[in-house]
């Protein structure tokens, strides 16, 4: 077959490393504003560089106040996103949030500091075309999972995102012996499949759960017609998903105003 | 063993006190206690309870070495024992408002040099009051974030939460702490 033959099928147009990144970032993105629709007073504010998801009230405060800037803006761009995320944030009565900044943005990270933001947390941005799973669609014992069923699994506060989530919002749970034990969100937006909070109740670890349930979204992604997926990753899980097949798009770096 | 072991990565350590070598557990003894026993120390616990905590950590470390994966390092595995000692153990104390003789001796005898130091005690026993008026599972958020300085995910690995219980629990004993300190703050 030839090159423009394969490129016709789906499955096997490539994707370079900056469609990815970009892909996931929209998805991201995207989530934060099904979280913001179901929560009171909540929206993501899309500004000139940056995305802020800002959330005033209740359980979701504490929680989903995070921005994402854009990568390799000029200075006066960098300048006017910093300026425009805190406007918002100080609009809203919003005083801990964090930026997130790609690692690889020196000039970005250099700012924010200077601005007297401080290093938080990191998580890494994993991508990866659908085409490229690496492991068969697995045979466990799965469930949806209502959303209150999942707050409850991982102690959450139960009136989050008003206690019902987001329709939006595909949870699935693993379990084991008729109990649900492990867990994994997904959300897709323009063909991309983010999937988010992969997570197992500690007595079920060590079993592959969680890369079973990331392996069945991204199946069923797939057959929906998905053609990419995106993580955010802990360092811990970070070796479970290169298995599956993402590839490493760069760490976010979350940085916090100082108090 | 244990002053012959400078040098021999903690990796190493581990593998031969799995192995059954009590002098390659003690060399780690030696190596990371005082740093344990100053961390407790930092959660708010006197010398002598400090004391008892970092043994009973040590010995569950030693008992439990089977279980220890390697996905970390040997001090943070050790370190989410002991904090989680720490906290069994505060939760035993008495009423806040019954300091221990040893936490009104430290008060007492740090006598203020300046107006301002004077100030700044009394706020750092205030702070250490209300953290220990705090729930449990809203004072081990504020204690591994603001105190200790670890990022969400490290805190939420070491309490066992997902990053978002965390962060909801770091909220709620944050908010609950600016309400107790309202009179320092404003």
């Amino acid at each position: 077959m030839k090159r423009a033959e394969l490129e016709r099928d789906h499955s096997v147009v490539s994707f370079s490393d900056a469609d990815l990144y970009q892909r996931g970032a929209e998805t991201l993105i995207a989530s934060w504003e099904a979280y913001a629709d179901a929560a009171v007073g909540a929206a993501v504010h899309r500004l000139p560089g940056v995305a802020a998801a800002v959330f005033p009230n209740g359980a979701e405060r504490g929680i989903y106040n995070n921005a994402l800037l854009d990568r390799d803006l000029g200075n006066a761009g960098r300048r006017r996103a910093l300026d425009a995320m805190e406007a918002a944030y100080a609009a809203a009565g919003v005083t801990r949030f964090a930026a997130w900044v790609h690692e690889r943005d020196d000039a970005l990270r250099a700012d924010v500091t200077a601005r007297g933001y401080t290093f938080d947390s990191a998580t890494r941005a994993m991508a990866m075309p659908l085409a490229d799973v690496s492991l068969p669609h697995p045979e466990i014992d799965w469930v949806p999972l209502a959303w209150s069923d999942y707050l409850r699994m991982f102690a959450l506060p139960q009136d989050l995102l008003g206690g019902r989530g987001h329709e939006a919002l595909r949870l699935i749970a693993a379990r084991v012996d008729g109990a649900s034990v492990a867990a994994a969100m997904a959300f897709e937006r323009n063909d991309d499949c983010g999937i988010y909070n992969v997570g197992t109740l500690a007595a079920f670890r060590r079993r592959g759960l969680g890369t079973a349930l990331t392996a069945l979204h991204l199946h069923d992604a797939a057959a929906r017609g998905c053609r990419t997926a995106s993580v955010q990753s802990t360092p811990m899980a970070e070796g479970v998903y290169r298995a599956v097949g993402f590839r490493d798009m760069g760490r976010y770096l979350e940085y916090v105003p100082s108090d | 063993m244990a002053a012959a072991a400078t040098g021999i990565p903690d990796s190493e350590l581990v593998e031969l006190a799995r192995d059954g070598s009590q002098e390659a557990f003690e060399a780690l003894v030696l190596r990371h206690g005082d740093r344990l026993h100053a961390t407790l120390r930092s959660f708010g616990l006197t010398t002598t309870e400090a004391d008892d905590v970092a043994q009973e950590t040590l010995l569950r470390a030693w008992r439990g070495l089977a279980a220890f994966e390697g996905r970390s390092g040997f001090f943070t595995w050790v370190y989410r024992i002991g904090f989680n000692e720490a906290q069994r153990r505060l939760a035993r104390r008495p009423p806040a408002d019954q300091e221990s003789d040893e936490a009104l001796e430290r008060v007492a005898d740090s006598r203020p040099a300046t107006h301002a130091a004077a100030e700044h005690r009394e706020l750092a026993r205030a702070l250490d009051h209300a953290l220990r008026r705090l729930a449990p599972e809203l004072r081990a958020p504020v204690l591994l974030r603001d105190v200790e300085g670890r990022s969400t995910s490290e805190a939420a690995a070491i309490l066992d939460l997902h990053p978002a219980a965390l962060k909801s629990r770091l909220h709620r004993g944050r908010m609950a702490l600016r309400e107790q300190l309202a009179a320092y703050l404003t």
